[in-house]
């Protein structure tokens, strides 16, 4: 359980390390290019990782249906978010950039996650109100966070971690 | 200040697109398999992102001549390889989302690494960023957040 805690903790310590490795190429080269360069390189190792471990992958692909083929516009959405991503972590910062896209990405799941449970919601189920009642404090809190996060504080924000660095 | 607006609205549809991308291509890892799924998502990405690049400098070389300034500056070898522990995530969510931790065990915390890796980014002004140190408004926004984050995480697991 330990090791497992550690790989999820390690998965989140990776996210945020492409994001901050494509920041800093964004600020050389641009967005698109840090972009372009985030999906080849990780084709590329996705590629080595399929063949080592002799995946059978395009027989396990669904074809281009009726049904299936919007699926496959999750990589072209991909390109966008890997652009907008490295251009505001360089303006934010790596915390503000990640706090205000965790905030959309929750909200906007909940949203999908509404719309496509589309369920005739009881509310005297109580089995179901609790997840509700959760969900509904979780996206005032979010928008409580994202509103006090656009207000510019009065005084010279002092840091906690170092107070001593900030005189030079 | 009505910059620091539309950097939050771009970070939060940025978020937003990030939700509908992972909802696809998790629909297509289950007709198919995680691995396979990412591989076509990066395949058809890099190729979106070449687009994207070339229509971006059409625009630009249209409205000043000096296109060619940013690809003069030279970035260190190790900022190209981002793709790399992009691709390894999804390696990671594989094992932990089909272990005791679950898909709201992973998102928690993959949430927590996240931050703690962000604020270190910030602090210490790793990978060419600016030095942006904590202050009490950044700790009381990444409470507010993070608490309504989980409780939206783990409403889900209960359901």
């Amino acid at each position: 359980m330990t090791s497992l805690i550690f790989l999820a903790l390690l998965n989140g310590v990776f996210i945020g390390l492409s994001r901050s490795l494509n920041g800093q190429l964004s600020q050389k080269k641009g967005p698109f290019k840090a972009s372009f360069y985030n999906h080849l390189i990780g084709f590329l190792a996705l590629s080595l990782l399929i063949i080592s471990f002799n995946h059978s992958f395009v027989m396990s692909l669904p074809a281009w249906q009726i049904d299936t083929w919007y699926l496959y516009f999750g990589g072209l959405i991909g390109a966008l978010y890997v652009a907008l991503n490295s251009y505001v972590l360089n303006q934010l910062g790596a915390m503000k950039a990640a706090l205000l896209v965790i905030s959309g990405q929750m909200l906007t799941g909940l949203i999908i996650d509404w719309g496509l449970l589309n369920s005739t919601l009881n509310l005297f189920d109580l089995s179901g109100l609790l997840p509700l009642l959760m969900q509904i404090s979780g996206v005032v809190l979010i928008i409580l966070g994202i509103a006090l996060s656009q207000k510019k504080p009065t005084y010279q924000a002092k840091s906690i971690l170092a107070p001593k660095t900030s005189s030079h | 200040m009505s910059q620091i607006y539309s950097h939050t609205a771009l970070a939060l549809f940025a978020g937003a697109i990030l939700a509908i991308m992972i909802k696809l291509n998790s629909s297509l890892a289950l007709l198919s398999t995680p691995l396979t799924a990412s591989w076509v998502a990066h395949g058809l990405g890099a190729i979106t992102a070449l687009i994207m690049l070339q229509v971006f400098n059409l625009i630009r070389q249209k409205k000043h001549k000096e296109a060619s300034k940013q690809t003069i500056n030279k970035a260190p070898w190790y900022a190209y390889l981002g793709g790399l522990p992009g691709a390894f995530t999804v390696v990671l969510a594989a094992i932990t989302v089909n272990s005791p931790l679950g898909l709201a065990g992973t998102l928690a915390l993959a949430l927590l690494g996240q931050i703690v890796f962000s604020l270190m980014a910030d602090h210490f002004a790793l990978f060419a960023s600016k030095r942006r140190q904590l202050g009490w408004q950044d700790i009381k926004v990444l409470s507010l957040i993070l608490s309504g984050c989980l409780f939206i995480i783990f409403s889900r697991s209960i359901l």
